[in-house]
């Protein structure tokens, strides 16, 4: 039965009108009340035909018949214009149950979401931009530095990250599973794999008295020896560790994963961020962003916070391969950061997902963010995929495929009372300065103040090992930082070469480098002192009477 | 000190854990015993235990070492940095268990050198001879 046949044609007029969104202005709302009152008289009747049929008229010719008006209006947000150049706002706070922005290349997927980062960058304490192909983020730090806050430049190879770190109030008996389950995923481990990993790490917080308080944590570089020095486990199991493991090692390197304490995950949700993970390795960014997010989660849930507004927007702009459906169809367990994205939205973290094509877009990706964006698309099956994700009509899409242009999104807002698809415009991108990497590296300096506590791995320097040459040393200039190393040598001889890093102020990888070249210099010497366990070759360095040369005759030279 | 600047550090790092111990320690000290007088880079001793010790970092003066050590019939324990030159010193050693004033001649890393203490001083009552009444 039809419930509209036994309505009045005036409350279809009224039911219609409310739709078109004709009774918003001040005399639409006492006409509304006229009608609930009965008071409808023929003036009364009379203007409320009149404004329904105008805007049906109106509807009828318009160049885009197929959305609603958008009653997007309150909220601080300003999501873009609609046709009318009309503000459309909505509220930061609706942002925080995830959001999926598909579109092709050039439609203006990063201009949106840079135009977004500058408005939320002032209303929440953290901000997360993850550029995974390409370096445009960090155009924003002057933008940022505008309005006095300081947008910090991670680039690839200046992450200090311990995966194996505990993070703030968490249990270590409790995150040792989580990181397990993580690296498991990450690293794709077979379920056996996966057991013999949970197990090793458990003993290695025991062995490093992390579970009786200690916080220097052993590092993944510690978990691939202890994997490969217990002989007794399945060694097909421990086969898979090792290979797996050997490659996030060997691209990350010393540099990124070597400290016994790296930067605190909720140290870092204070800051802007922009994260260039360009250049690494899809595992490597894998283990970085999951590291990141399962620290701050497993920290916030500890620390009891939940169902807080969010308060660190993160944005993974280009996370095509980070999301991939192959990729968790053919793997053991799934993808970690799939599952994590669907957590986080209770601790306060805000989720911006930007995909270039809906096209082998994992399914639960779409599930679980609740706001849609949808830009220019490259072909018919793409705007139906991502059209079907905000529930267009065939019309919709059709029309979508014809007349998006760059720059243009039909958007849905996965909260408030108004969630009907809108199309809206976003301003033209702002010229931006360009950030040099040198200015990118200056930006760390913010970080600076972060505990970190670095490991020097020797047998893990991509360089091979030179041996004690017993050439002349050659009679040549230092550099600053080798001049700095050969002076702390000369200082405190004797010592680990790890003990160097601090007194040197230089890199444990800098360290890697200059030590062969100095040894080959005949400028120090290395003595190896074996540990009475499994543990690594201790090294000690022992300045020889051209080192000690070289430093005089630098420092007069320099006039230090 | 005579030896190099690594060999002293390794003396110094071995005397830092006898003290840890409570045990007296000389280094480069004179040993005069049974007639015979020889020096050791690290001479210990607690009441009635005592203990010479050589920091080896090549093999090459490991046997000379063990001969002064049992001419006087006093313990000895060879300390050296890496494996590789404890499997050299223990090569020319012999497969045969060698004995130095009643006790078996270890060669031990730095690392270890706490835990050999700890046995020893658990495993040896404090009866014998009084080395510090001997010593000049």
């Amino acid at each position: 039965m039809n419930p509209d046949k036994n309505l009045s044609e005036l409350t279809k007029k009224v039911q219609m009108g409310l739709s078109l969104g004709v009774f918003k202005d001040r005399l639409g709302q006492k006409l509304l009340r006229f009608y609930h009152l009965g008071i409808l008289d023929p003036w009364t009747i009379g203007q409320i035909n009149t404004r329904v049929d105008k805007a049906l008229r109106r509807k009828a010719f318009q160049t885009e018949p197929v959305f609603q008006e958008a009653q997007l209006h309150s909220g601080k947000l300003i999501l873009g214009v609609d046709n009318k150049h009309k503000p459309l706002t909505t509220h930061l706070q609706y942002l925080n149950a995830g959001s999926l922005l598909v579109a092709n290349t050039g439609s203006g997927k990063t201009t949106l979401l840079t135009y977004y980062a500058q408005q939320i960058a002032q209303h929440v304490k953290g901000m997360w931009l993850v550029d995974l192909r390409k370096k445009e983020f960090r155009f924003l730090r002057p933008l940022f530095r505008q309005y006095g806050m300081d947008l910090v430049i991670v680039r690839s190879r200046s992450f200090k990250i311990n995966p194996l770190q505990v993070p703030l109030k968490v249990a270590p008996g409790e995150y040792a599973a989580t990181i397990a389950d993580v690296l498991a995923k990450v690293l794709n481990l077979p379920p056996r794999a996966s057991v013999l990993l949970s197990t090793t790490i458990i003993k290695l917080y025991q062995q490093y008295h992390v579970d009786t308080g200690s916080r220097k944590f052993p590092t993944l570089f510690h978990l691939f020896e202890a994997v490969r020095n217990d002989k007794t486990a399945n060694s097909q199991a421990r086969q898979a560790i090792l290979d797996n493991l050997e490659a996030i090692l060997i691209s990350l390197g010393p540099e990124v994963l070597g400290y016994y304490h790296g930067w605190d995950t909720n140290e870092l949700a204070k800051f802007k961020l922009a994260l260039e993970l360009t250049g690494l390795p899809e595992s490597g960014k894998d283990l970085l962003l999951n590291t990141l997010v399962a620290s701050e989660f497993t920290s916030r849930i500890a620390r009891g916070i939940s169902n807080k507004g969010m308060d660190l927007w993160m944005s993974l702009d280009e996370g095509q391969r980070l999301f991939s459906q192959h990729k968790e169809t053919s793997t053991y367990t799934g993808n970690s950061l799939t599952d994590l994205a669907g957590l986080v939205r209770g601790a306060g973290i805000g989720l911006f997902i930007s995909v270039l094509t809906p096209d082998d877009l994992s399914n639960r990706i779409p599930a679980i963010t609740s706001t849609k964006i949808m830009g220019r698309c490259g072909s018919i099956p793409e705007y139906m995929a991502a059209g079907r994700y905000m529930g267009l009509s065939s019309e919709q899409i059709t029309w979508c495929a014809h007349h998006m242009i760059p720059g243009t999104f039909v958007g849905q807002i996965g909260d408030g009372k108004w969630r009907y698809p809108f199309l809206f415009k976003i301003p033209a991108p702002q010229r931006m300065c360009p950030v040099s990497d040198q200015q990118a590296d200056q930006s760390l300096a913010a970080l600076s103040h972060l505990k970190v506590e670095p490991v020097e791995f020797v047998q893990w320097s991509a360089r091979p090992r030179i041996d004690v040459s017993s050439q002349q040393p050659q009679a040549s200039t230092l550099t600053d930082s080798e001049y700095r190393l050969l002076k702390a040598i000369v200082d405190h001889p004797m010592l680990s070469s790890s003990q160097y890093v601090k007194l040197a102020k230089i890199s444990p990888n800098t360290l890697s480098k200059l030590r062969p070249e100095l040894i080959q210099r005949g400028f120090i010497r290395e003595h190896e002192i074996d540990s009475g366990k499994r543990g690594r070759t201790k090294r000690m360095l022992e300045p020889l009477e051209a080192g000690i040369k070289a430093v005089q005759a630098h420092t007069q030279q320099e006039g230090i | 000190m005579r030896g190099d600047l690594f060999h002293n550090t390794l003396v110094k790092d071995a005397e830092a854990v006898f003290s840890g111990f409570g045990w007296q320690i000389d280094t480069e000290r004179m040993v005069c015993a049974k007639g015979v007088t020889t020096y050791f880079d690290l001479f210990a001793w607690t009441g009635s235990l005592a203990m010479a010790c050589e920091i080896e970092t090549t093999c090459r003066h490991a046997l000379d070492n063990l001969r002064k050590a049992q001419a006087i019939e006093i313990p000895l324990w060879i300390i050296v940095p890496t494996r590789r030159i404890r499997q050299q010193i223990q090569r020319l050693l012999g497969t045969e268990k060698i004995f130095s004033g009643g006790k078996p001649v270890k060669v031990i890393l730095p690392d270890e050198l706490k835990e050999y203490i700890e046995t020893y001083m658990k495993t040896n009552t404090l009866k014998g001879t009084d080395y510090e009444n001997q010593m000049e």
